[in-house]
């Protein structure tokens, strides 16, 4: 008799979800399935909404990555009014962006999968968490916090408040950046380098001691797919797509981001409210493609920053250089590594006279009827796509999020660390660790994936071939 | 003197739920030099400016009681409500115990009853009322006029409302 086991809640992740494994009636796995289980339905209410209210609506979806949505509806915003906005408002939209990147970064690194590296995947899971790491070294802990707070302090500054702040709009942005505000971030810049260059360090400490489990943590050739600058460096804020596959060979690039549609398709199953996302040329399945500091890290030919661009040649040369790096544990590399350019980065914004000029926002009527944002979210490449009426009140709303772009590849990550380690028909503490870290890599928000909210604690099942429960552990 | 901090948290797009941001903008306008935090949600890096303060006081909407509640918090035992970055106060408490070896010495939570939370802007009458005696007492707190202790005496449990 075949048998799914399922993982429901899964911890130290954003949002709800469970994991489902069927097993055969040998008890070898057929089949996992991670099941996300939350509908909001943002798409569908905006409709009949100004586009104008986009912004504040859309960044309600998430409270870890509000800024992206904001950014993003902006550009859709901007799209539709058909202005090219002031170079000040896009040198400061893109030091939000990138205060974005290092907030949620440092949240995903520190608070959420610290304590797996730091503690091991075997260590007692009521202290494997922000305590335990606590516990283990203090210090560390308290820097991640602090890194976490430089972001925020960024988000803050420009626009008032940490969290939903309205302060992109279509044109531009709201308030302008002073000298006073711009010398108080750039004092906070050594220690969040330190910082980040800390973690490198740590994580390339205790790397080797992972060795036996990392070829199972998604390790597989995929697509990558993300936005890069027009000579092909490292983007965050514009760009055009690029298309990598798992061979390092580029496949497509230089797309418009008005045609993303030709290339991302999106695909439903009736086991998750979670949508798949693929590559339309490659149809779905064999579609699958990663999207996020990987497939950053991955896709760019270049690093603009010295310290990062350092760091991506030693990542790059993991995977022999001409290879893309396919395993999904080192998105947590790759995320340190943005961590570091994201914060050299806004160095360089911080230091740039533009950044205090004063015309900030172009105003304009509706003079296009069809607008499409996109810009690189923490988890990867963010699409916003409105059809408007004359008006600005909204006809059709897409949203593409990263985390669900990511869903394949989670799918089969789940899948392949179930293979590996379920042995019989129990379900063990290291099992379901190890699925969860699998997980956890991708950092995914499934409150923005699926426009839905809350929290995601770990259920897993085992179901026989019938369907039937024989097995089951909740966290 | 007491290092007092006050941290006003909630939705203010859901009715009711905003109760606890609006009390707090009031007693930031009212005392502009008083450590008044307003959140959506209570978030880590909290927990240093939670490290320096004696005092804790939490405002927050509650649909669990019909009337100004008053209860002492103390840092989170187990990781519940301390993951992740929506935390609870119990949750923040714990971090900032953990990561800087102290917590204030006294930490509040006032809730303030909520009964409607649906999608809008507007508190109902009876949320507003409170929001104002919440303002009341944090403000004669703040002016040394009341303490901790004589709130705690105050506001009926969430059991006993």
């Amino acid at each position: 008799m075949s048998k799914t086991i399922t993982i429901s809640p899964v911890t130290r992740i954003e949002g709800h979800a469970k994991i489902t494994i069927q097993l055969d009636e040998r008890g070898n796995v057929t089949d996992a399935r991670f099941h996300v289980n939350e509908f909001r339905g943002f798409e569908k209410f905006c409709e009949g909404r100004l586009m104008w209210e986009m912004g504040g609506i859309t960044s309600r979806i998430c409270g870890i990555c509000p800024t992206s949505h904001l950014i993003t509806s902006a550009k859709a915003g901007d799209d539709i009014l058909a202005v090219t906005i002031p170079e000040t408002a896009e040198k400061l939209r893109r030091l939000i962006t990138l205060a974005q990147w290092i907030q949620s970064h440092a949240l995903s690194f520190f608070h959420l999968s610290s304590p797996d590296f730091l503690l091991g995947f075997d260590s007692d899971p009521a202290t494997r968490n922000i305590f335990g790491l606590i516990t283990k070294d203090r210090e560390f802990a308290r820097r991640g916090i602090r890194l976490r707070k430089f972001g925020q302090e960024i988000i803050e500054v420009l626009g008032s408040r940490k969290i939903h702040t309205p302060w992109a709009v279509a044109g531009g942005v709201r308030e302008p950046f002073d000298a006073a505000k711009r010398d108080h971030l750039l004092a906070l810049i050594p220690e969040a380098k330190e910082t980040a260059l800390l973690a490198l360090k740590t994580l390339k400490s205790i790397h080797q001691e992972f060795a036996a489990d990392i070829p199972n943590f998604g390790s597989f050739r995929s697509m990558f797919v993300g936005l890069v600058a027009p000579d092909g460096a490292l983007e965050y804020y514009d760009g055009t797509i690029r298309v990598m596959d798992g061979s390092g060979n580029i496949i497509a690039d230089k797309i418009d981001i008005h045609r993303y549609d030709d290339y991302i398709g999106e695909a439903s199953e009736s086991w998750s409210y979670l949508k798949f996302p693929y590559y339309k040329p490659l149809g779905y399945q064999k579609g699958m493609f990663r999207v996020g500091p990987l497939a950053r890290v991955n896709i760019c030919d270049y690093i603009d920053t010295p310290l990062a661009e350092a760091e991506r040649k030693v990542f790059k040369a993991m995977a022999g250089n001409a290879e893309a790096v396919n395993n999904s544990f080192y998105y947590h590399y790759a995320r340190l590594i943005e961590i570091l350019f994201a914060v050299e980065k806004a160095e360089m914004l911080l230091h740039d006279p533009a950044m205090l000029g004063t015309n900030i926002r172009a105003r304009a009527m509706i003079n296009r009827r069809l607008g499409i944002g996109a810009s690189e979210a923490p988890r990867g490449i963010l699409f916003h796509r409105y059809e408007v009426d004359e008006n600005g009140v909204l006809e059709k709303v897409n949203l593409i999020i990263a985390t669900a772009q990511n869903n394949l590849a989670m799918n089969r990550t789940v899948r392949q660390l179930a293979i590996q380690y379920m042995d019989g028909n129990k379900i063990t503490e290291g099992i379901l660790n190890r699925i969860e870290a699998g997980i956890r890599c991708y950092d995914p928000c499934l409150s923005c994936s699926t426009h839905a909210s809350g929290r995601m604690p770990l259920h897993v099942q085992l179901l026989d071939c019938e369907g039937t429960v024989v097995s089951e552990l909740r966290r | 003197m007491t290092k007092t901090i006050i941290i006003g948290f909630g939705n203010t797009l859901r009715g009711d739920d905003g109760a606890g941001v609006a009390a707090a903008e009031m007693l930031a306008g009212d005392f502009p030099g008083a450590n008044v935090v307003a959140v959506q949600e209570l978030h880590p890096e909290l927990a240093e400016q939670l490290a320096s303060c004696d005092l804790a006081v939490f405002l927050d909407a509650s649909v669990r009681t019909s009337t100004l509640c008053v209860t002492r918090v103390s840092p989170a035992r187990s990781v519940h409500g301390a993951e992740g970055h929506a935390l609870s106060p119990a949750g923040v408490l714990a971090l900032c115990s953990g990561l800087y070896g102290h917590a204030p010495q006294e930490a509040l939570l006032v809730e303030i009853p909520a009964s409607e939370c649906g999608f809008g802007e507007t508190m109902s009458a009876q949320t507003l009322r409170m929001t104002d005696y919440c303002v009341l007492l944090i403000s004669e707190l703040l002016t040394g006029e009341t303490t901790a202790g004589i709130l705690l005496d105050l506001a009926p449990s969430p059991a006993a409302g």
